[in-house]
């Protein structure tokens, strides 16, 4: 069977280093949040420390992921088909809500020129193109209480920013959750994992629609 | 109780500075009773000496502004030069703060000020007057933002222990510098010295005093004691606030006074809604994955 290499090594190097600062900012985020006297754990001034530092690495690691699409050819495959998206989300919903446990092929499958089908597509553009710049920002400035502004949209400025960041914390939460499951989808359930982990998929022309 | 030095001083100092000082322009009589304005003709603070004389200001957003001057100084101030002797220079806060029910318990809050660390190191003199300054004082439950009320209390605090310049050589322990290396474990101490009083952590966590002031080795150092929902802020600085806030959690309390705290501001709408969603979520993982085993199986 034919491999294709859909994950060079800036990106793999990327996504592993992005998940470990997300296991870690969730992490810790939820220990700030939850915080409560003597239960186990990192404890606050711990998870304080951790979740700054690894939320100053998230922002470097970002900016490598959007000069890595900006420079190389990953970007496009980002690229939207606004005709068909539509369609091509409802066909992807009804093979994970049917297809899937009929051993139907893959909608979209791997080629050299598309590596995410367009529910995936649409969930990225929207988690690494608004969520987390908003994410990002948000912490910055929580880093830095001072510069937020008294009074955001009727309410403390800090509270605005802080219910924002826990809010979009939650979501990226689910969106990791949901993400690692449907890693197990692929023709195999470790396919796809080896896929991000050797930077090779194999291509299944045979399921290939267009 | 009996005047404190610390106004004699005060009154000393702004009599010496009478022909230099003159009343802050903003004072009229709408909001100053007239022989209040007389006499601050007189005792107002200079501008260029921090701590001298009263802060017009301060005085007008205080408690006691109502009572007016003559209500404490009354005897041996009717001409000038005033004529009060020592004994007249002003009244007892007992005069009028009397009974022994909440919040003049003079019983307990004696008890404690002198189990404090104050109350071993202090005189005999050491009276209410030192801590707070009836010429500004503003209790949290009665401030219309919690932050004025907060930097009324540390600035008494600061008083005697933010010492700077000639005042600090010395006496390096109530100096700036020390008060501020024995707090550099707090993040941002400026924002921690403007949103908490310095009574939170230097008096038992979880109880309502604040007048059994600890030691400092005794101070609550453990960031989780206040961040966190069952803050221990609840029992001191919010504990005038309503029954319900605490209940529906801080973000009530904290829309209402503009405020925010990592561990301590939780929606609870927000997080139910988020663990919900995550329950299905996983709960959908699960049925999902499920199936897929079942019918993989079968085709196998």
């Amino acid at each position: 069977m034919r491999k294709i290499l859909l994950y060079p090594g800036w990106l793999r190097s990327w996504h592993w280093i992005n998940a470990i600062l997300f296991v870690l900012l969730i992490w810790t985020g939820v220990e700030l949040h939850f915080a409560r006297p003597g239960t186990a754990g990192l404890g606050f001034q711990t998870s304080r420390v951790l979740h700054n530092a690894a939320g100053i690495l998230l922002t470097f690691n970002y900016l490598v992921f959007i000069l890595g699409n900006l420079l190389t050819r990953n970007g496009r495959y980002y690229l939207l088909n606004i005709g068909d998206i539509t369609k091509g989300m409802m066909r992807q919903v009804r093979f994970y809500a049917w297809g899937i446990f009929r051993g139907e092929p893959h909608p979209f499958p791997h080629t050299e020129e598309r590596k995410f089908n367009p529910l995936q597509k649409i969930t990225y553009l929207a988690v690494m193109y608004m969520i987390m710049p908003l994410m990002i920002i948000g912490g910055w400035l929580m880093l830095f209480p001072d510069k937020i502004p008294e009074e955001i949209l009727g309410v403390s400025g800090r509270l605005f920013y802080a219910l924002t960041h826990t809010f979009l914390g939650w979501l990226l939460g689910l969106f990791m959750m949901v993400h690692i499951y449907l890693g197990t989808t692929g023709h195999t359930p470790t396919e796809l994992y080896r896929g991000i982990l050797t930077g090779w998929v194999s291509v299944h022309q045979e399921h290939s629609e267009d | 109780m009996r005047l404190s030095s610390l106004v004699i001083g005060q009154v000393s100092v702004a009599l010496m500075a009478t022909l230099a000082t003159a009343a802050p322009s903003e004072l009229t009589g709408q909001e100053l009773d007239e022989a209040d304005a007389a006499c601050l003709g007189c005792h107002a603070a200079d501008p260029d000496r921090p701590g001298s004389g009263i802060d017009a200001d301060r005085f007008l957003a205080s408690v006691h502004k109502s009572l007016g001057c003559r209500m404490c100084h009354s005897a041996g101030y009717d001409g000038f030069p005033h004529t009060a002797t020592e004994e007249q220079r002003a009244g007892d806060c007992t005069t009028c703060h009397t009974g022994s029910g909440e919040p003049y318990h003079f019983a307990l809050i004696f008890h404690e000020v002198r189990a404090s660390v104050h109350g071993r190191l202090v005189s005999e003199e050491f009276a209410c007057i030192e801590c707070h300054d009836p010429h500004e004082y503003l209790p949290a439950q009665k401030a219309t933002g919690l932050l004025a009320a907060i930097e009324t209390t540390n600035r008494r605090c600061l008083a005697c222990h933010g010492l700077e310049g000639e005042a600090a050589e010395g006496d390096e322990r109530h100096s700036l510098a020390h008060l501020v290396e024995t707090h550099s474990f707090l993040p941002r101490l400026r924002s921690h010295a403007r949103s908490a009083r310095c009574v939170e952590c230097h008096t038992p966590s979880r109880e309502q005093t604040v007048h059994l002031i600890l030691s400092a080795r005794s101070a609550v150092r453990e960031c989780v004691e206040c961040h966190t929902a069952d803050s221990a802020l609840l029992e001191k600085l919010y504990r005038h606030k309503a029954e319900e806030d605490r209940e529906a959690g801080f973000v009530n309390s904290v829309i209402l006074n503009n405020y925010y705290m990592v561990g301590a501001t939780q929606n609870k709408m927000l997080d139910e809604l988020m663990w919900g969603l995550f329950g299905v979520s996983l709960l959908g993982i699960c049925v999902h994955m499920t199936i897929r085993l079942a019918t993989g199986s079968k085709r196998s």
